[in-house]
C-alpha cells in the first residue's frame, strides 16, 4: 500500500514535465536570400536554432553601437570559392536600430537588403514561444 | 505792398521749414550721414558708366547693398533665405583614408579578420556618419559578394 502511494506521487511529479514539453515548437535553421541575378539581398533564422545545429557554421543576429547597426548571418554551408553562404547589412535608421535593440538570445531574425550598398531595407523579430531555447 | 508780401512769403517759408523739421525730427528721420552721401555719390558715378571706379569703393557698394537688404527684409534670396543649419562635421579625413586602405587589403587578402574589424571600428569613432556609410558601402557589398570572407565569428565591426 505504502510502495501503491510513493509511486502515485511520483507519476503526479512526472505530469508536469509532459505538459512542459507540450506545445508548438518551430525550428528555423538559417537561410541567406539570392535575388535572381545572385546577389545576396537577405537572410532569416532563429538564433537558437543557429546556436543548437549539428554544423559548426550557422549564425544569425544584430549588433553595433549606439548609431550604426547591422545584421549578419551564415547559413549551414562551408565557405569556398564562388559559394554565397554569408550576408550582412548595415543601418543608421533609428527605426531599424530600434528593431535591433530588440533582438533577444533566441529571436527569429530576418532581414534584407539593398545589394548595392548593403544597408538593411528591413529588419524583422519575432519572440513566440514556439522558438526552443539555446542548449547549454 | 509787394514788399509786404515778400515778407509775409518768407516767413511762411521758414515757418513751413520750421515745421517740416520738426516733424522729420519727431519721426526719428536721421540726416544723411556723409558716407550715405559718399556712396550715392559713387552709385550715380557706376550709373554714369565711370569705369574709373576703384575695386574697394566697388566693393562697398556690393557689400552695403548687401546688408541693407538683409536689414530690410527685403525679397532677394540672401535676405529670405532662413540661418542655414550648421554643417555636418567633415568628419576624419586620416581615419576614412585609412579605413578604406583596410577594405582594399581585405580584398586583395580576400579576408576580413578581428584585427580589422577592431581597427575599423576605432577608426569609425572619429568619423562622421557620411563617412562611416561611405566606408560600409564598400566593405559590406563585397563580404555578400564573397569577394571578402570573415575570417572569425564574431562581429563584423
Amino acid at each position: 500500500m505504502k510502495r501503491i502511494k510513493l509511486l502515485g506521487l511520483l507519476a503526479m511529479m512526472l505530469v508536469p514535465i509532459g505538459v512542459v514539453y507540450a506545445g508548438a515548437h518551430s525550428s528555423v535553421l538559417v537561410s541567406i536570400q539570392l535575388d535572381d541575378s545572385g546577389n545576396v539581398i537577405g537572410a532569416m533564422g532563429n538564433e537558437a536554432d543557429a546556436f543548437n545545429s549539428v554544423d559548426s557554421n550557422q549564425y544569425i543576429g544584430c549588433g553595433g553601437t549606439s548609431d550604426t547597426g547591422f545584421c549578419q548571418a551564415h547559413d549551414a554551408t562551408a565557405d569556398a570559392d564562388g559559394v554565397l553562404n554569408s550576408a550582412i547589412c548595415f543601418t543608421a535608421n533609428t527605426e531599424l536600430l530600434a528593431q535591433i535593440r530588440s533582438v533577444a538570445a533566441d529571436s527569429f531574425v530576418l532581414f534584407t537588403m539593398d545589394p548595392t550598398t548593403g544597408e538593411c531595407t528591413k529588419i524583422r523579430v519575432s519572440h513566440n514561444s514556439f522558438y526552443r531555447p539555446k542548449a547549454p | 505792398m509787394t514788399v509786404v508780401r515778400r515778407i509775409v512769403l518768407s516767413i511762411a517759408l521758414v515757418g513751413l521749414g520750421a515745421g517740416g523739421g520738426y516733424l522729420l525730427g519727431a519721426m526719428g528721420a536721421q540726416p544723411p550721414s556723409a558716407r550715405v552721401v559718399h556712396d550715392r555719390v559713387e552709385r550715380v558715378a557706376v550709373a554714369g558708366g565711370d569705369h574709373g571706379l576703384s575695386e574697394v569703393a566697388l566693393r562697398r557698394i556690393v557689400h552695403d547693398e548687401l546688408a541693407g537688404a538683409q536689414g530690410q527684409g527685403g525679397s532677394g534670396a540672401l535676405a529670405a533665405a532662413p540661418a542655414a543649419p550648421a554643417a555636418p562635421p567633415p568628419g576624419n579625413p586620416v581615419a576614412f583614408a585609412d579605413g578604406m586602405r583596410r577594405i582594399d587589403q581585405a580584398i586583395a587578402q580576400r579576408r576580413w579578420t578581428r584585427d580589422d574589424a577592431a581597427a575599423l571600428g576605432h577608426a569609425f569613432d572619429t568619423m562622421s556618419p557620411d563617412q562611416r556609410a561611405a566606408v560600409l558601402r564598400t566593405l559590406i557589398p563585397a563580404i555578400n559578394r564573397g569577394e571578402i570572407r570573415l575570417a572569425y565569428r564574431g562581429d563584423p565591426l
